[in-house]
């Protein structure tokens, strides 16, 4: 190996010599002599790079992240439906906190319904067998008018009652639609956060939330209001 | 343990371990302490946002460099006209000085002279302890392209020494 190689391999990074150049440079005294000088000047290069860091960095960036990490949210496709039920969750504590006798947290709310169904309810591919749908609809009573369409259909713990969490085909997009018996409401709240808009309709009995992407037509509220039928 | 803990815990082990090495590499892109400061919050928060698309751990300080440098690229779009000239940089970086010596006075003009393609990755090697693998990565250059540019920065910076002192 020549000199002028060891050189440009020593000077460049010096953690990643080649055995080649690590074996040249401990025969060679015009090598040692340029490691020598490159250590010194390594040796600089750090203390002026390295410049002191403030105190509360670490502190602040933590911060920063919890302070922007919901509001700012924003959602692979593929999570949507899961991301929408954990905001209607937070939607939910927040305009019923009156009624919310668990005293739950908010934090403890999102958790549970995250952990609980999450990942599962948009990987459903296939549309759910009517029996099985109407079975669980009716344990709601109710029926559901969404025919052949819904590819999700659980009952899932919302605040501190059940509610019955369906991902549904709406002009060929996936569309959450989330009845919930005991939760009610006085008006509608429409919310919109980024990449994900919908609402929460109070119906007769207890509510209802319609959930998509951005990109995503909502079906009308009277569409979705039909969707479900007491029996 | 709840998917929202284990994220945390992932972010604390992940992100917030490199701080100090981000907020140095953001210093020298920003040369100004505060939009540093921000620099790397903003980072920190991207990273939290995409902290599913990190598979493997080893690779998660370019991961982080690479939001870094994202970031820099698309806030420096934005801000350019205000952009600051050289001379006010050097007086911010004189701020955070802890080497007053002439020599390192010198070092640092250098270094803020040195073309951003030069300067990166000698941050990312020096400051981040990235392999030239990495570096290029990080950069989108070859390994070869990497070498080369730390090879010539390097030199560069020591002639200015080496004028300096004699
Ligand atoms: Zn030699
Ligand atoms: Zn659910």
């Amino acid at each position: 190996m020549k000199c002028e190689n060891v050189e440009f391999e020593y000077i460049a990074a010096p953690d990643e010599l080649s055995i080649e150049a690590k074996t040249h440079i401990e025969s060679c005294a015009v090598c040692q002599r340029m490691v020598n000088q490159q250590v010194h000047f390594n040796k600089k290069l750090t203390d002026v790079l390295n410049q002191p860091v403030p105190n509360n960095l670490r502190h602040a960036s933590r911060e920063y992240v919890q302070r922007n990490k919901v509001i700012n949210w924003s959602f692979p496709k593929a999570s949507l439906a899961l991301a929408a039920s954990v905001l209607l969750a937070v939607g939910l504590v927040r305009v019923n906190l009156v009624n919310d006798a668990s005293g739950f947290s908010v934090d403890r709310l999102v958790v549970e319904h995250f952990e609980h169904d999450g990942a599962r309810s948009m990987k459903a591919s296939h549309v759910i067998a009517p029996t099985q749908l109407t079975q669980l609809a009716h344990s709601f009573g109710v029926q559901v008018n969404l025919a052949n369409a819904v590819s999700f259909a659980e009952r899932c713990p919302i605040g501190d009652s059940y509610g019955l969490h369906m991902v549904y085909q709406f002009k060929g997009q996936p569309v959450t639609v989330i009845y919930m018996p005991d939760i009610q409401l006085t008006t509608t709240l429409p919310f919109h956060y980024s990449g994900l808009h919908g609402w929460v309709k109070p119906l007769e009995k207890g509510s209802i939330a319609v959930i998509a992407d951005s990109d995503i037509d909502l079906p009308s509220e009277e569409y979705a209001e039909n969707a479900v039928e007491w029996i | 343990m709840g998917q929202v803990k284990r994220k945390e815990l992932d972010y604390e082990r992940l992100v917030l371990v490199y701080s100090d090495e981000l907020f140095r590499y953001s210093l020298w892109l920003c040369r100004d302490k505060s939009m540093a400061e921000d620099l790397v919050q903003e980072t920190c928060l991207r990273a939290w946002k995409s902290l599913d698309k990190l598979k493997e751990n080893s690779s998660s300080k370019a991961w982080l460099m690479t939001i870094l440098r994202n970031e820099h690229a698309r806030q420096y779009a934005r801000y350019r006209p205000e952009m600051v000239d050289l001379d006010l940089d050097l007086v911010s970086l004189k701020d955070t000085d802890n080497d007053t010596s002439s020599e390192a006075f010198a070092l640092k003009m250098a270094l803020n002279e040195l073309a951003d393609e030069y300067k990166e990755p000698l941050l990312l090697q020096v400051i981040c302890g990235l392999s030239c693998e990495e570096i290029g990565r990080v950069c989108n250059i070859t390994k070869g392209a990497a070498m080369t540019r730390l090879f010539r920065a390097k030199k560069k910076l020591r002639d200015v020494l080496q004028a300096e002192e004699g």
